[in-house]
């Protein structure tokens, strides 16, 4: 429990539940009133919803009284990112672009299997316009910040789902990733992050960046806490072309086998020029536990790193510019800055030069692929900075700084961790597996998780807020 | 720069964008960025590289 009386974690919490000691009234209750104190200047919310929150919590406290259990999600509280629709409410995209029908009285597939395993969904959460633009302070939204410093950006797109979790508002957050959404504000502020592979988790009701990218999953305290999430939303959907027809894999039972004897590779180049001493040192003390742990360590280079995370900047500005044509044409100026530039950015791209990105995709992962015959696991700072001030997050000498584009046209599962703090702001580390390896890396993240404690360490709201 | 904001908004105005004045520096510079990037992309062939087929989706559905 941390001060606030809050279960720090979907497995303690769920245990706790089990045991009598805790309702899922009481938690979810006591993690909005935690939201009444702090998100007014934290901005994880873009709506709540107490009332039919306070209903499923009480429905799962009545369920599991008498035994009907769900299993670990059963009375839950999770937050959703706004762009995946949920029946209480409007969907935004934090756009004021978006239909306000879009989506209206329905569920995400993801929501609903989310509720289907007894979660609470307690609200909508804050992103980037259209899970791309930065927030801007005249728009009728919140502008979410970090909670370890609020002069400081949570990292995005998925970042009141971050910054929420980090908060104790909910024990995790549903985020999207389609160049590093939900790995960059689990590392900026300071939780865990689960990419899954592509098409594991289907995107049905969800407002879509880049097609043949966009990625679903959870951001919480722990790798065992994502991997009861991605246990409860994976799994094939016909509304989703790209969703994989494979049941998911049994991801708990087994996540406590540990590391010893594993092939892990250790990225450094192109992860740590110009990097502060403190990220180094925090990146290098994360491999030596790594090893402490038993792993097989040795160090590799990333293939084709330049061309490929060029060739998913590509890729993204044209999926979303054949989306947002029409009305990026009539509407330009009712987007984010940052959203239009780079969505209008598709029109300096060709046909020929899209397709040239994707055949650079096709080699990349031929090249990777032959890189994980060699290694079970690869390693690499999810982002060589802290979080930078909010109006230096875009700069693009940050933006050399983030280390997520590279995979997202790849497709492996990765996991986004916590691993030391560098000026009091969370660092944090990214491992990537074969394709549907999922339990592989779930027990790595599992094993840091025990030696390590950077993921229990959570923010003191009252210090941030001054 | 005066060619280049001429190229900028032919493309813009091809893709039917009527971007105001205030954002044509923005997209300038972005148009910079872009085609070093596709450079970047181009550069892969012109290494002899041995391309696999086409495809779009991220991972092969080897399962289904």
């Amino acid at each position: 429990m941390d001060p606030t009386g809050l279960p720090l974690t979907i497995e303690a919490a769920s245990a706790a539940l089990r045991d009598g000691s805790l309702t899922s009234v009481e938690m979810t209750s006591r993690g909005l009133e935690r939201a009444d104190q702090h998100d007014d200047w934290l901005g994880s919310f873009i709506a709540r919803f107490e009332e039919s929150a306070l209903a499923r919590a009480a429905q799962a406290d009545e369920e599991l009284a008498r035994g009907h259990d769900l299993g670990p999600l059963h009375g839950i509280p999770i937050g959703v990112k706004d762009i995946f629709a949920a029946r209480e409410g409007a969907t935004t995209a934090q756009s004021v672009v978006l239909d306000p029908a879009w989506g209206a009285g329905k569920d995400a597939v993801v929501v609903s299997r989310l509720r289907a395993a007894g979660a609470v969904i307690v609200g909508k959460t804050t992103t980037m316009e259209f899970a791309i633009g930065l927030p801007e302070a005249a728009k009728p939204f919140p502008v979410p910040v970090n909670p370890w410093r609020a002069e400081c950006w949570p990292g995005g797109s998925s970042s009141g789902s971050s910054s929420g979790v980090a908060a104790g508002f909910f024990l995790a957050g549903i985020g999207s990733d389609t160049g590093g959404s939900i790995r960059i504000p689990a590392a900026l502020c300071g939780v865990t992050g689960l990419l899954p592979t592509f098409g594991l988790v289907p995107r049905t009701g969800v407002v879509p960046l880049a097609f043949s990218i966009d990625r679903v999953g959870p951001l919480a305290l722990t790798a065992w806490d994502c991997a009861a999430v991605l246990q409860a939303i994976a799994g094939p959907d016909p509304g989703d072309p790209d969703s994989v027809d494979v049941p998911p894999a049994d991801l708990l039972s087994g996540s406590d086998e540990g590391i010893a004897g594993m092939r892990i590779g250790v990225v450094r180049e192109h992860h740590l020029e110009g990097a502060q001493a403190a990220v180094v040192e925090a990146y290098e003390a994360a491999i030596d536990t790594l090893r402490e742990l038993g792993a097989q360590l040795s160090e590799t280079s990333l293939p084709l790193y330049h061309e490929l995370t060029a060739a998913t900047l590509v890729t993204i500005w044209s999926e979303a510019g054949a989306y947002h044509h029409r009305t990026l044409g009539r509407r330009w100026s009712d987007y984010t800055a940052g959203a239009r530039t780079m969505i209008g950015s598709s029109a300096f791209i060709s046909g020929a030069d899209y397709v040239q990105a994707q055949r650079v995709r096709g080699v990349a992962q031929r090249r990777l692929g032959e890189l994980f015959a060699q290694f079970d696991l690869l390693v690499t700072p999810t982002i060589s900075m802290p979080a930078p001030p909010l109006e230096a997050s875009t700069s693009p000498e940050n933006g050399r700084r983030l280390h997520t584009l590279y995979w997202n046209l790849l497709g492996n599962p990765m996991l986004a961790l916590p691993i030391g703090f560098a000026d009091g702001l969370p660092l944090g580390m990214q491992i990537a597996a074969s394709p549907f390896a999922e339990t592989t890396l779930l027990r790595a993240g599992r094993a840091f998780q025990r030696q390590t404690d950077w993921h229990r360490r959570l923010p003191e709201l009252e210090v941030t807020r001054g | 720069v005066d060619e280049d904001r001429a190229v900028v908004q032919g493309l813009l105005h091809r893709a039917g964008l009527e971007v105001p004045e205030p954002d044509i520096s923005a997209m300038i510079q972005s148009y910079g960025a872009t085609g070093k990037m596709i450079e970047l992309l181009y550069a892969v062939d012109e290494a002899g590289e041995e391309w696999p087929a086409l495809r779009f989706t991220a991972v092969r559905r080897a399962a289904n």
